[in-house]
């Protein structure tokens, strides 16, 4: 549409700057051919057959599911089931013919664009209609499952789909549908671990499914958000599993450290690192917030309820553990790997620093347990490590003029501040101090950080 | 001197999925393998949910349950009653023998029933629970039967606590429970039982369900 009224716009002004003179009638010509100025008219035309099929469409449908409405209870089992099925196989397959429909072509390229779309609208509904079949199921069989699992088999189902079709949509459609299920059944997982159910097995192995069941889509479909959220889901549903009580240490340590080392190359039959910077950023907020956290007063004075007895976790999910941290030496090995004859020492400290912070998150669990009674080092400690976190990423900002960096470092400071200064009884007085001092600062550091981009980037 | 190890800015904007880079950049179409394929699996998941009840449908033996209603609601499966069976309180299993350390949480266990003979008409006759076991028992006499049931907060399940009521028939089936669950505060139990099939594996499905003398199929 937008693209149509610029070209529409673009004729008006090329017709006049011809009359006028102001350009040859070869140029116009040119931009004539480049702008496909004569299927203008052509897309107008489509357009208002679209808008015509599409509300005769929506009228059909409207029939259909009154219809649908009207008889349903009259109808057997059995019919319902076969309605159901036919429409579930049908949309699929209609989806999956408008949307391959090929992309380039000269003539009318604007429709089959606006085809695909719709395909591609249709293969989403199809996902939807994968959950009401199964829901159908389960109610007309009187199946007491749990409501987890049926979202669980459903998100896997649309994930073979967005597999298969390389779709970035439906692979999203099924990490929202698998983190329904993983909520829901992650209550159960700690109460039935005596019974065998596949449904549990998979949620207890979650955190390494994440990354085994979306990295890969991500990579085929080349969706940075698909990496995104993934690694997220990785990160947040590894501090929540059940198992994990026992082993924080490795829930802290392990996923900033695996996404910080990531390296795209590692893998094979991939030639470009599409999602290292990703993890990197990812690896930063992770730590930003775990150093924020753990720097409360609360955490410290809890007392530990961790007990550090290894045979209490289930051993496959020990497995799991083992195949992360191998994973993680692996990838650590490849980034501290002296490489010959770049200029490195910039990179080494980064790394060594981040390296430090992984250490640090691992002793943490540990340093609550020992150092029970005497958390003022441990709160000391985290408050330090964070305000590192903070200057650090202000330094690489002002070091390689990068604004977001600067400024995730000078808000995760003003707020540490800020947050110190309530959590502990201060005076009114100096409560206002601090705000108008930490207010001053980041106006004059922005300020000041803006024009020195700016110069910087008039020098080149 | 420019930090290769930083993340970049640039990524900022790549962040945002490029729909442009899924389409495919040749001109031919994706082979039809790639619809197919993944919607028979789809399509056997689908089916996958009611083969184990079809299956004990089709092998079970038919046992009669004890009942005591309650009816909530719930937004996945629209309405359904929710069934609590005699055998699924803990005050009741837990005067059988073996029950001693069976009825933690989590802990999945058989109920043995012996079949109690109905005298010709009308309602017929819950089956009586005799003991619980650990494991299946490998032999049992013709009038028995072995039942899995799992403990979970306070009352065990045994996968036949829903029964999802048609629509059209909802008013008159919970009026006559409710009827049938106020005459039974005189006699000792409520004349509503569930006829269930339970195959050699003590998985069961429910088959239909005797409000006093009405029988209404699952």
């Amino acid at each position: 549409m937008i693209i149509d009224s610029f070209r529409a716009k673009l004729r008006k002004e090329a017709q006049l700057w011809r009359d006028e003179g102001i350009i040859q009638d070869s140029v116009y010509e040119q931009l004539s051919q480049r702008y496909q100025f004569d299927s203008l008219e052509v897309s107008a035309r489509d357009r208002f057959i679209f808008i015509l099929m599409g509300v005769g469409f929506i009228l059909v449908g409207l029939g259909a599911i009154t219809f649908v409405a009207a008889n349903w209870q009259a109808w057997s089992r059995e019919v319902k089931l076969i309605l159901l099925l036919s429409l579930f196989f049908a949309t699929n397959i209609i989806g999956f013919y408008l949307w391959r429909e090929p992309v380039l072509d000269n003539s009318g390229k604007k429709r089959r664009v606006r085809k695909r779309i719709f395909g591609h609208g249709l293969l989403l509904l199809g996902g939807l209609l994968l959950g009401a079949n199964m829901a159908f199921m389960a109610q007309t069989f009187h199946i007491s499952g749990s409501d987890y699992e049926l979202f669980l088999f459903w998100g896997i189902g649309v994930l073979v789909m967005a597999y298969s079709l390389c779709l970035a949509s439906l692979g999203v459609f099924a990490f929202v549908l698998l983190n329904i299920a993983y909520w829901m059944g992650n209550g159960q997982l700690s109460s039935s671990y005596s019974d065998f159910s596949l449904g549990l097995l998979i949620l207890e192995h979650m955190p390494i499914l994440w990354l085994a069941m979306f990295v890969p889509l991500a990579y085929l479909c080349k969706s940075r958000w698909i990496f995104a959220l993934s690694t997220i889901a990785f990160a947040i549903s590894l501090q929540f599993n059940p198992s994990t009580y026992e082993v924080k240490s490795f829930v802290f340590a392990l996923p900033p450290a695996l996404l910080w080392s990531y390296d795209d190359l590692l893998f094979p039959k991939v030639n470009q690192r599409w999602f290292q910077s990703v993890a990197r950023n990812l690896a930063l907020l992770f730590f930003s917030v775990l150093f924020y956290i753990l720097s409360f007063r609360g955490y410290w004075e809890s007392s530990s309820y961790y007990s550090t007895d290894i045979n209490s976790i289930p051993n496959l999910f020990l497995l799991d553990l083992g195949i992360l941290t191998a994973l993680a030496i692996y990838q650590w090995f490849h980034l501290l790997r002296p490489k010959g004859n770049r200029h490195r020492q910039g990179i080494d400290i980064t790394n060594i620093g981040i390296g430090f912070f992984v250490v640090m998150a691992a002793f943490a669990p540990i340093g609550n347990q020992i150092m029970s009674g005497m958390g003022f080092f441990g709160i000391f400690l985290f408050n330090l490590l964070l305000a590192l976190l903070a200057c650090g990423m202000i330094r690489q900002g002002l070091e390689s003029n990068q604004r977001r960096a600067f400024w995730w470092g000078m808000i995760l400071l003003t707020l540490q501040i800020i947050t110190r200064m309530l959590e502990y009884d201060t005076d009114l007085l100096f409560k206002s101090l601090v705000f108008v001092l930490c207010g001053v600062a980041v106006i004059m550091a922005g300020l000041w950080f803006e024009r020195h981009l700016n110069s910087v980037n008039s020098e080149q | 001197m420019n930090s290769q190890s930083f993340p970049d800015e640039s990524s900022e904007k790549q962040l945002i999925p490029d729909f442009q880079n899924n389409l495919p950049t040749n001109n031919k179409p994706i082979p039809i393998l790639r619809l197919i394929v993944p919607l028979l699996i789809q399509a056997g998941l689908i089916l996958a949910i009611p083969a184990q009840p079809v299956y004990t449908y089709l092998t079970g033996r038919t046992v009669i349950l004890q009942t005591v209603p309650v009816d909530p609601y719930n937004i996945l499966t629209g309405y359904y009653q929710i069934l609590n069976y005699d055998i699924s309180t803990k005050s009741t299993l837990e005067k059988l023998p073996g029950s001693k350390d069976l009825l933690k949480n989590g802990n999945s266990f058989y109920v043995i029933l012996e079949e109690v003979k109905s005298t010709g008409e009308g309602i017929p006759k819950a089956w009586k629970p005799l003991r619980l076991s650990k494991k299946l028992p490998s032999s049992l006499p013709d009038n028995q039967i072995a039942l899995k049931g799992i403990y979970r907060y306070g009352s065990v399940e045994y996968g036949l606590e829903k029964y999802n009521i048609p629509e059209d028939q909802r008013n008159q089936i919970n009026d006559n429970i409710s009827r049938a669950s106020r005459s039974a505060t005189q006699s000792d139990k409520q004349p509503i039982v569930v006829e269930i099939k339970v195959d050699s594996q003590g998985k069961a499905v429910p088959v239909s369900m005797w409000v006093e003398e009405r029988n209404y199929r699952f």
